[in-house]
């Protein structure tokens, strides 16, 4: 009697993405069970669910696209360094060349926001882009039902 | 057979009737058709062709030299390696020169005539540079096939030798290249452009291809960003979407911040319910826009999901209570409204609920 799996397609990436946020969710309160909700704690809890958000939607996405292979791999990084006790957000971008008619100021822009854009020719940020703000939105709807939810 | 009439040129060479014998070749080469049925024989023609010409010209030695720097200078832009050459000026010269043609190319394809044209004006000029683009196909075929190794093995010779014979003084040059492209002046021309529209042909794909793509994307681009479409100019609408994506991100920030603090608030025994209930409610739920009861969001995804088509119907129908088990069912469920009951009803309700909808 596991009315779940029928009701909706298995394998698309909000599926995976809402799967695995909760899982992470799950994780985490259970790992503080008691929550003095000073603000302190609370941006904490904020930073590891973005963290956890963030892992989720990029593990749902797998490894297919840059973007989320950026994203895993900074995560990875960060975790590897937390486990040594220092956190060192280093970014390193090489810029190519701007396309035509795009504003290399632009460009750089676009670059900044997407994960792992340094790294890419016009033609695959654009596409990459477009991924990426599709999975946002599921990201955000996902979370902003999340919220409804708990909040009912 | 182009290969026999090398080697009978080969074992001719020393006779004076070399350059008469010479013409002949090229006219007989010439004569095939330039594009042969397969492609093999259209790369024997134009390699046959090259070499014919790579020995009319390269005649004299100040030529040789010249197509010795240009031909590094060919391979540089045709395997674009990184090595520095002193004659890289002249080689940036080119380069231009041929960007700005195969720009003319890619804006207007039909213009190919125009520069057809163009080329047979600049032939003169541009003579060396294809002899010894022509001398580098011939090298780089050379590695493929032994044959043709070896005939660019007679041609170095060949060269050589007649270097040796005729020796000609650094000031003759211009006046025998002259000669050169009077004595064959159209088949010069005409290898040149078979040389040069199959590389501009090469380049203008790889450009055409690339802007065809980016032009692909961005359209898809716009269609994803609300408000994109309206934008003509691609600054505008780069700013759009870095804008979107940005506000994209600063709406995940706030959806974390508040379900943080909600998951602050809420106790981690419930979180095995919410997990069985919310992966069920949150795909649909962003769809459904009745933050009535629990109760309604949970039938109505129901109803969503089994029955797409029935959509409009069912929602229209869980507004207005018409179904009667329907409604019993949200009875019995939105009279509790503490969360954790609900969240165990949720699950209950989609399991009546599923064989009610098939049976439906």
């Amino acid at each position: 009697m596991t009315p779940q799996p029928l009701l909706m397609k298995p394998n698309s990436i909000k599926t995976r993405f809402a799967y695995g946020f909760l899982r992470a969710l799950n994780s985490l309160n259970k790992n503080k069970p008691s929550s003095p909700s000073s603000p302190k704690v609370i941006f904490r809890r904020c930073r590891m669910i973005k963290l956890a958000a963030d892992a989720s939607m990029a593990s749902a996405v797998g490894s297919r696209r840059a973007w989320s292979r950026a994203v895993l791999c900074k995560i990875r990084c960060q975790r590897a360094l937390a486990m040594r006790g220092r956190i060192r957000s280093g970014g390193f971008r090489r810029r190519s060349g701007a396309g035509k008619g795009f504003g290399v100021g632009q460009t750089d822009g676009l670059r900044k926001l997407v994960p792992g854009g340094g790294a890419m020719d016009l033609c695959c940020l654009l596409d990459e882009t477009a991924h990426y703000i599709k999975c946002l939105t599921t990201q955000v709807q996902v979370m902003r039902n999340i919220v409804d939810i708990c909040s009912t | 057979m182009f290969r026999l009439q090398n080697k009978n040129y080969t074992s001719i060479k020393d006779s004076p009737e070399v350059e008469a014998f010479e013409g002949n070749e090229l006219n007989s080469v010439f004569s095939l058709p330039p594009q042969g049925s397969s492609p093999e024989i259209s790369g024997l023609n134009g390699f046959e062709m090259n070499y014919g010409l790579s020995r009319t010209t390269s005649y004299p030695a100040a030529a040789i030299s010249e197509v010795a720097v240009t031909a590094t200078a060919v391979t540089e832009a045709k395997q674009r390696d990184s090595s520095v050459l002193p004659e890289k000026m002249s080689f940036k010269e080119r380069k231009a020169d041929k960007s700005h043609n195969l720009k003319a190319v890619a804006e207007e394809e039909d213009c190919k005539e125009k520069r057809i044209r163009g080329c047979t004006e600049q032939g003169e000029s541009k003579i060396t540079e294809q002899n010894s683009n022509s001398d580098n196909d011939s090298k780089n075929t050379s590695n493929n096939n032994n044959n043709k190794r070896e005939t660019s093995a007679d041609t170095s010779k060949e060269n050589s030798k007649v270097s040796e014979v005729q020796k000609p003084d650094y000031i003759h040059v211009r006046a025998r290249r002259g000669q050169a492209t009077d004595s064959h002046s159209l088949a010069e021309r005409i290898s040149i452009v078979v040389d040069g529209t199959k590389f501009v042909q090469y380049i203008c794909e790889i450009v055409h291809v690339r802007r065809e793509k980016i032009s692909e994307r961005t359209k898809y681009l716009q269609d994803l960003v609300p408000g994109c479409n309206k934008i003509t100019g691609k600054a505008g609408m780069l700013d759009e979407i870095i804008n979107y994506v940005q506000s994209l991100q600063r709406q995940v920030e706030v959806e974390n911040i508040f379900l943080s603090m909600k998951l602050a608030a809420v106790n981690p025994t419930l979180d095995f319910n919410i997990d069985n209930f919310v992966v069920t409610e949150v795909f649909s739920a962003c769809t459904s826009n009745f933050p009535i009861e629990v109760s309604s969001e949970i039938a109505n995804p129901a109803y969503l999901q089994f029955n797409p088509l029935q959509q409009v119907v069912s929602c229209s129908g869980l507004e207005m209570g018409i179904n009667a088990p329907d409604m019993a069912l949200r009875r019995t469920i939105s009279a509790p409204v503490s969360s954790p009951e609900t969240f165990l009803d949720s699950s209950c309700f989609n399991t009546v609920s599923i064989p009610y909808l098939n049976n439906q």
